[in-house]
């Protein structure tokens, strides 16, 4: 945010920062050794592309790379959207290494194609004590953030995220500011 | 339009020095009443200090100017979970445009309307009214909200309290009595100034926020909807907490303009662009958008 932002307001959006994703991939045995946090093998990529004009561009952009990411690394790639209008690129794969990497891949596409400012974050499940406990990585910040969704409709488990924060800040660059912990519910990650 | 605005600023910037040039004086007069020269100058000086620091600590720490603004359109800050749907479209935009998630207040009201407070990003707060809620639901909602968190993004709390100053100065002497009332007579020409570098401030800033908002949801056209939508109706009630809150709706807080305010008819004169300029503005938006640079 430099003082010309200020003065004469933001003209962009800040881009995608996608370098800290794979800290995920290095963090991955602790999490699994020492916080019992085992990979669901499912993740996904969400941003919002431009409605505007170029829509039809767009659809046919996001499905040629679709194609490219799943032929590069094998794993399974599919397009969903939700109730606000976002676009989910879900991967499947039971290798987290790979996982993590055709996440990479996929972010990376859509940045070369102009929809860096539009990437939202990545999020990724895994099987936890209770709940599926998801990772999130907010591509403007390239911060983690842990998310814990109840059983209950829009609630989380703030004590169990607070928990895994303390044992993750050692691993990942975990988000300070709680205030942009964004949750998602209803992620449409299963089929 | 940005260079108009580079010199709105510095206008602005220049009262600034000037009334201070003008403090300074009538202290140093004063005190060299009693002392030397070189006394008073220091003793102003000393003076000058103290308030800029005190100044800055009550900007820092003291939320009473955000609380008084939500009282003056008693508005109520949600508690989590009272209106999930409007808390998660607030959470992701603010989350895409990159700033700490905003507290949502609601206010009661016939008129469809919304606004932010907040002189800083992280004390921030989006107030929309309950008839804005009633009117607009899905991607025009989301526009408007978006075009409160732009402001919020453009730190327009803080711009835009800086250059309300000169006029709200003006509005404490006429207010006054006894001799400052006096002053306003002096006053009088930097008020008019003043007042219109504020209305010109304000207008671009909104199509500012316009923009912004645009690169928020991708959707200039809901934008566009969403303005006509709210601007179907003369809204009743009064919306207006003083004029920096106006400066932040998504439209003018309307009030009826009585027979000595005919000139605010006249765009130089509004606090908004005229809502069909803004529509006009967001096509040209759409085009540009719609050849990004892919």
């Amino acid at each position: 945010m430099g003082l010309g932002d200020v003065l004469f307001g933001r003209k962009k959006l800040k881009g995608a920062n996608l370098d800290r994703l794979f800290a995920l991939s290095t963090a991955q045995i602790t999490l699994e050794t020492e916080l019992g946090l085992k990979p669901d093998g499912v993740a996904a990529v969400v941003f919002k592309p431009l409605s505007a004009g170029e829509f039809m561009q767009a659809e046919r952009d996001i499905d040629e790379l679709l194609g490219v990411a799943a032929a590069d690394s094998g794993s399974k790639v599919r397009r969903r959207s939700d109730s606000f209008g976002f676009q989910w690129i879900v991967i499947h794969d039971s290798d987290f290494e790979d996982l993590v990497t055709t996440t990479h891949l996929v972010s990376s596409e859509l940045q070369a194609r102009g929809f860096g400012g539009q990437l939202l974050a990545a999020i990724f499940k895994f099987r936890g004590g209770e709940h599926p406990v998801f990772l999130i990585y907010g591509y403007k910040t390239a911060t983690f953030w842990p998310f814990v969704p109840t059983d209950k409709e829009q609630e989380r488990d703030n004590a169990e995220e607070l928990k895994l924060k303390a044992e993750l800040e050692k691993e990942l660059p975990i988000e300070p500011d709680l205030s942009r912990w964004l949750a998602l519910f209803d992620a449409p990650l299963d089929d | 339009m940005s260079v108009r605005m580079a010199i709105a600023l510095a206008l602005v910037v220049l009262i600034y020095l000037a009334l201070a040039l003008v403090a300074v004086a009538f202290f140093v007069a004063s005190f060299l009443a009693v002392s030397g020269w070189w006394d008073a100058l220091v003793t102003t000086m000393f003076w000058l200090i103290v308030a800029l620091g005190l100044a800055a600590v009550v900007l820092q720490g003291f939320d009473g100017v955000e609380r008084s603004a939500l009282r003056a359109v008693g508005a109520k800050v949600l508690d989590p979970g009272e209106q999930p749907e409007l808390e998660a479209m607030v959470a992701r935009l603010a989350a895409e445009a990159d700033i700490p998630c905003p507290r949502i207040a609601l206010t009661r009201s016939w008129a469809p309307n919304a606004f932010a407070v907040g002189l800083l990003p992280p004390r921030a707060i989006v107030v929309v009214t309950t008839e804005l809620l009633r009117r607009l639901d899905g991607a025009d909602l989301e526009a408007v909200v978006a075009h409160e968190l732009a402001h919020v993004v453009n730190r327009d709390g803080m711009v835009m309290t800086f250059v309300a100053g000169p006029t709200l100065l003006g509005a404490g002497l006429w207010h006054s009595d006894g001799r400052a009332k006096l002053l306003f007579f002096y006053y009088f020409p930097v008020f008019v100034v003043g007042s219109l570098l504020l209305w010109t401030m304000s207008r671009y800033r909104e199509y500012v926020a316009d923009r912004g908002a645009c690169l928020l949801t991708g959707r200039p056209e809901a934008l566009q909807s969403a303005l006509l939508k709210i601007a179907g109706t003369t809204p009743r009630g009064d919306l207006r907490g003083g004029a920096p809150v106006s400066a932040f709706c998504i439209v003018p807080a309307q009030r009826r303009l009585r027979w000595w305010q005919f000139f605010r008819r006249f765009e130089m004169f509004m606090d908004h662009p005229p809502i069909e300029q803004r529509i006009r503005r967001l096509d040209a938006i759409a085009r540009e958008l719609g050849q990004a640079e892919r």
